[in-house]
């Protein structure tokens, strides 16, 4: 009703003729020049575009490198222990002597079939894993770390190699062993040292991972 | 080149009479809803008509396209000027509505031209264009959320404000 009232109001509103050929007259006698039509008129499609060109550029080139394996440590890799003697099974004490293996297959799994196939399919591949310095003490996040170790015998070599002579009489004293796909190092007093598996591990994994060593081990 | 130059003329002649006569009061109703001055609302209809000249868009021949872009200039430039000119009285609203008829009609669009301008044009566009909320928002480049929302309270308040001043329910 009211709206109606302004719809009629507005009809009074209207160009006079008078008016319409003042314009008239006036927009012919203007000199109309064509606007430039702008080359390029950015639409809101591309600032989605270029934002997710952005995130594939800061996934790929920034984000996805943290994930990537980081070169391995130096290491001297002569003076690793044969894997022959590892293949064989023993302590690692004697395996680093280079005396003949003790075959102790309660402790040592390397007679399982888990271990001769992760030795066939990676025969020296860089692997990533895990190292903890104690059970009990800090752990070291070395999940980002590389280390070229396949075998338990190895692992033990690449520590005293990579935590210098202080740790060398612990690792002497360790025990390898290899369950199924990864190989676990033991101190003396049984203590899980550092686990090697194929794959990098979150902390949540390596700590379920040792438990599993430890409840295997108790078996 | 003299010929050419008079067909040209005339070509452009007939271009904007035929622009007046479709949206000439359109356009400058809606001018004249923003600066409520004739000849500041007749000199906008004439700038928009030289916009679309300068700029020579192609609607395919789609009169509502045309008349929504003549329409979305017009209210650019109003408020453009409106913003420089800070706003006039209703100095010609008198001369406007001149009869006794159109002077009855005169409180209504007192009571629309009290409201804010963001309210004002939603409603002009509406109630007197007869354009949806889509093609509102289209029009001044907005949301067409808002545009609906400024619709309803426009309506709230020209119904406040011709209570309060005029008591006309």
């Amino acid at each position: 009703m009211t709206l109606n009232k302004y719809q009629k109001a507005n009809e009074f509103i209207r160009l006079s003729e008078d008016q319409k050929e003042s314009i008239v007259a006036n927009l012919l006698k203007e000199e109309i020049t064509p606007a430039r039509k702008p080359l390029f008129v950015f639409r809101p499609w591309m600032a989605g575009l270029t934002a997710a060109f952005a995130v594939l550029i800061l996934y790929f080139g920034v984000f996805h490198r943290t994930g990537a394996p980081m070169p391995a440590p130096a290491m001297n890799e002569t003076t690793y222990a044969p894997q022959e003697s590892l293949a064989a099974g023993g302590d690692s004490a004697s395996a680093l002597s280079d005396e003949a293996p003790a075959a102790e297959p309660e402790t040592f799994a390397a007679a399982e079939p888990a271990n001769t196939k992760i030795k066939e399919e990676h025969p020296s591949e860089i692997l990533t894993g895990g190292y903890r310095e104690s059970a009990s003490g800090t752990t070291a996040d070395a999940a980002s770390q590389t280390i070229r170790i396949l075998s338990g015998q190895e692992a033990e070599a690449f520590d005293a190699q990579s935590y210098g002579e202080k740790r060398e009489t612990v690792i002497l004293d360790t025990e390898v062993s290899v369950y199924g796909n990864r190989a676990a190092v033991f101190s003396a007093n049984g203590e899980p040292m550092a686990v090697i598996c194929e794959k990098q591990m979150s902390e949540e994994e390596m700590d379920g991972l040792i438990r599993d060593v430890i409840r295997d081990l108790g078996n | 080149m003299a010929y050419n130059r008079c067909m040209a003329l005339s070509v452009r002649e007939l271009h904007v009479r035929r622009i007046l006569n479709t949206y000439g009061d359109s356009l400058y109703r809606l001018a004249f809803s923003y600066l409520h001055n004739d000849a500041d609302a007749q000199e906008i209809v004439q700038d928009t008509i030289l916009q679309l000249l300068r700029y020579d868009p192609d609607f395919h021949g789609d009169g509502m396209k045309e008349k929504g872009w003549l329409m979305k200039t017009a209210a650019n430039l109003s408020r453009n000027r409106l913003r420089s000119l800070n706003a006039r009285d209703e100095t010609e609203l008198d001369e406007t509505f001149a009869g006794s008829e159109e002077k009855d009609l005169k409180f209504v669009w007192n009571a629309v031209n009290q409201l804010p301008e963001k309210y004002r044009e939603v409603i002009h566009l509406f109630y007197q264009e007869g354009y949806s909320t889509k093609e509102i928002a289209d029009i001044l480049g907005r949301k067409e959320g808002s545009v609906r929302s400024d619709l309803s309270r426009g309506r709230d308040a020209l119904r406040t404000v011709l209570k309060e001043v005029y008591d006309f329910e």
